[in-house]
């Protein structure tokens, strides 16, 4: 049983799991599987490609920098500082990768002959890695010109592809024999085809949305703006380019999708998703201002831009917990708003009242007064307006402390919604486990999904083996039936029989532990028991016939 | 090949904006030429046989007193460094303007040149910024506001200089 668990346990891992890796291997075998193998699940090496992509990334916007003279001259020495430590990191990538090159079996498949280390610096990946570094190194030796040096450094960009060739391959793999548009789905939606490459998909519109975001909001500091005009328009530009390719692929391959078939009326469906506004709302500002700028001043219309932040609520399941959470509270959320809106209109009406002769120009109206109104229950106070009449005194005193408790309502209402959400989510969990563990143990399948859930419920591995045992608990207790009434046994066969059995049991027990000849003494002298009762006792007990018959 | 069609328009429109941005940074440099110049002039015009001379102050043998419109004529003729400047929104040379036209949009990549003058000790701003006009007498030293209009017609601070 213990080991059913343990077995049980070994498939399930929580969102910090790592994986168990011996300590006594050779160094060499160890840090390879630690950091590079790709076959080990939940080692460092996913984190190493992740780093190491980020880091590419910020060299790539290094050079675009260097090429403002605004931006690079008074601060050379930090682009060289930067330089210096991207070398540093990539070189020491580099030598690692030589150092464990014979641990790994595409460079070593046992033939001496071919030596690992040589087969790994000819190898196309090790290549665009040592060409990444090599210019930096060379012009210690080399006088080269600088555009060269910063053209040359570009090939470090090549080293993405380390992380996008493999999941390509495994993309074209799994998607084999599938048509354009079911692998335009499998890249764009999250579906089972859609593997490594579909999150790099993924995390590519994710940087593009912090990219173009960040300009943005740069945008509008005037002397980052007056440097970089013209790169900002050339980012928000390529942002669009990639949004605008993102939104149309989405509604050419949405039919792919169960419940949006149809040509038609599946896409225009998928068009009028919450997701699919929020995409269009993206790049629906540039657009305008291009076609229609002549006709009127759309400036203004750039700031929801910054809309492309609600992108990034597809990649996160916060926004459908909230979305949930909302849609759950709503009735109790509007009642709370009428009630404020109540408040704030009678606060309104009455510093009207109390005020209006004493302070005209302050409350001229019952519209003007709502704002004192708003800014008094809510307890911020801006203090520019405020009651001097005693009645207007005294009625700001109650209503302060009734908009304290009013005002706090929707907050304590959503941050109980919250904390249900949760609970229910976890108990939809408990319960998944609780039918996964009907037959007694989890398939790989079953431990994928519970891993995905746990990862997304940002459980621990003990927080996951807390729930298992509370599901292994509570099935245990439903597989032993002597525990529940006799009527819910006999609804059904199985639990009927296997109580029936657990009767006939008890009653050769019975016969084994008491004094049988007395038994049936007492039994047949006092008519305790029917004749067809005596003689089914008999029977259980393997007696044809008992000594006084 | 509709997608294929989205990415040429997406690009085709990212290139024209490419264009009215690059434009817009053209007309930034000819402000920056104008302020580069203007203070270069700003510490050089002082000296004895200054020339342009209308740039110059008033000598004491002259009756009339230099004034700024005269100095921009003599600049935009005399100096070809600013005179060659060209507005890329229309082509035309440089015109100097009153402010930028948000409404009618006729005053795409020019410029506007205001003059800024201290206030009495104890006022609210420390400057009283108003148009430098052809008639403002240049033989004291002046602080230059140099601004350009972009290519939605929005006012772009290139420089405070003095002259």
């Amino acid at each position: 049983m213990d080991e059913k668990h343990d077995d049980i346990r070994g498939k399930i891992r929580g969102h910090d799991y790592r994986a168990d890796i011996s300590a006594d291997l050779p160094f060499r075998k160890w840090l390879y599987s630690w950091l590079f193998d790709p076959k080990i699940e939940f080692n460092y090496q996913k984190d190493v490609e992740n780093w190491i992509a980020l880091l590419i990334v910020a060299n790539l916007m290094a050079l675009l920098f260097e090429q403002v003279p605004q931006i690079h001259d008074p601060n050379a020495h930090l682009f060289h500082i930067f330089d210096v430590f991207s070398v540093i990191v990539f070189s020491i990538e580099y030598l690692t990768r030589l150092y464990v090159a014979p641990e790994d079996e595409e460079f070593n498949d046992g033939n001496k002959k071919a030596l690992p280390y040589f087969r790994y610096i000819k190898s196309p990946f090790a290549i665009v890695d040592f060409l990444s570094v090599a210019p930096f190194y060379l012009q210690a030796f080399l006088p080269i010109d600088l555009r060269m040096l910063r053209f040359l450094r570009l090939l470090r960009i090549l080293k993405i592809f380390r992380v996008l060739i493999p999941a390509y391959q495994e993309f074209v793999a799994t998607n084999k024999g599938r048509t354009f548009r079911q692998k335009m789905h499998a890249l764009v939606f999250p579906s089972d085809f859609g593997g490594s490459l579909h999150g790099l998909f993924d995390t590519f519109i994710v940087v593009w949305v912090i990219i173009s975001v960040v300009c943005v909001v740069l945008e509008s500091v005037f002397s980052i703006e007056y440097i970089l005009h013209i790169q900002f328009i050339i980012i928000d530009a390529m942002a669009v380019g990639v949004f605008t390719v993102e939104y149309c692929m989405r509604l050419y391959c949405c039919v792919e999708e169960p419940g949006f078939e149809h040509a038609v009326t599946g896409r225009f469906k998928q068009a009028k998703s919450s997701s699919s506004l929020i995409d269009f709302l993206a790049i629906l500002p540039f657009f305008l201002e291009i076609f229609l700028h002549h006709l009127m001043d759309l400036r203004f219309l750039r700031v929801f831009r910054l809309m492309r932040l609600l992108k990034l609520t597809r990649y996160t399941g916060a926004t459908s917990t909230l979305t949930k959470v909302i849609g759950r509270e709503l009735p109790v959320l509007g009642a709370s708003a009428f009630i404020m809106l109540l408040l704030v209109i009678l606060t309104a009406s009455l510093g009207y009242l109390f005020e209006h002769d004493a302070q005209p120009e302050k409350f001229d109206n019952i519209p003007q007064s709502i704002y004192w109104a708003v800014i008094t229950l809510a307890s911020v106070g801006y203090g520019d307006i405020s009651p001097i009449t005693t009645g207007g005194r005294i009625m700001t005193i109650f209503l302060a402390l009734l908009g304290i408790g009013i005002f706090a309502i929707p907050a304590a209402l959503l941050s109980s919604a919250f904390t249900d959400q949760l609970r229910i989510e976890r108990e939809t969990l408990t319960n998944a486990l609780y039918e996964m563990l009907s037959d007694g143990v989890i398939s790989e399948e079953e431990a994928e999904i519970i891993n995905k859930e746990a990862k997304r419920l940002h459980l621990s591995e003990e927080d996951v083996n807390r729930l298992i045992d509370k599901a292994r608990k509570e099935r245990e207790l439903k597989d032993d039936v002597s525990v529940l009434p006799l009527h819910k046994i006999a609804a059904t066969s199985e639990h009927a029989i296997e109580h029936y059995r657990v009767l006939m049991s008890q009653i050769r027990m019975l016969g084994i532990m008491t004094d049988r000849e007395k038994f049936e003494l007492i039994a047949v002298k006092n008519s305790r028991l029917t004749p067809e009762e005596l003689a089914l006792w008999r029977q259980i007990q393997n007696h044809e016939s008992s000594p006084s018959s | 090949m509709f997608l294929f069609g989205v990415v040429i328009l997406t690009g085709w429109l990212g290139y024209e904006a490419y264009l009215e941005g690059h434009r817009t940074e053209t007309t930034k440099e000819s402000g920056e030429a104008w302020a580069k110049w203007l203070t270069v002039a700003g510490t050089e015009r002082f000296n004895k046989d200054y020339s342009p001379s209308a740039c110059a102050p008033t000598d004491s043998t002259s009756n009339t007193p230099h004034v700024w419109g005269e100095c921009l004529k003599a600049i935009t003729t005399a100096s070809a460094e600013l005179s060659n400047l060209i507005n890329p929104f229309t082509q035309e040379p440089i015109a100097i303007v009153g402010g930028c036209d948000k409404d009618e949009h006729t005053t795409t990549g020019q410029m506007i040149l205001q003059k800024a003058l201290p206030t009495p000790p104890g006022s609210a701003i420390p400057f009283d910024v108003t148009l430098l006009s052809d008639s403002d007498v240049i033989d004291k030293k002046i602080q230059i506001h140099i601004t350009i209009c972009d290519g939605g017609d929005y006012p772009i601070k290139i420089a405070e200089v003095e002259f």
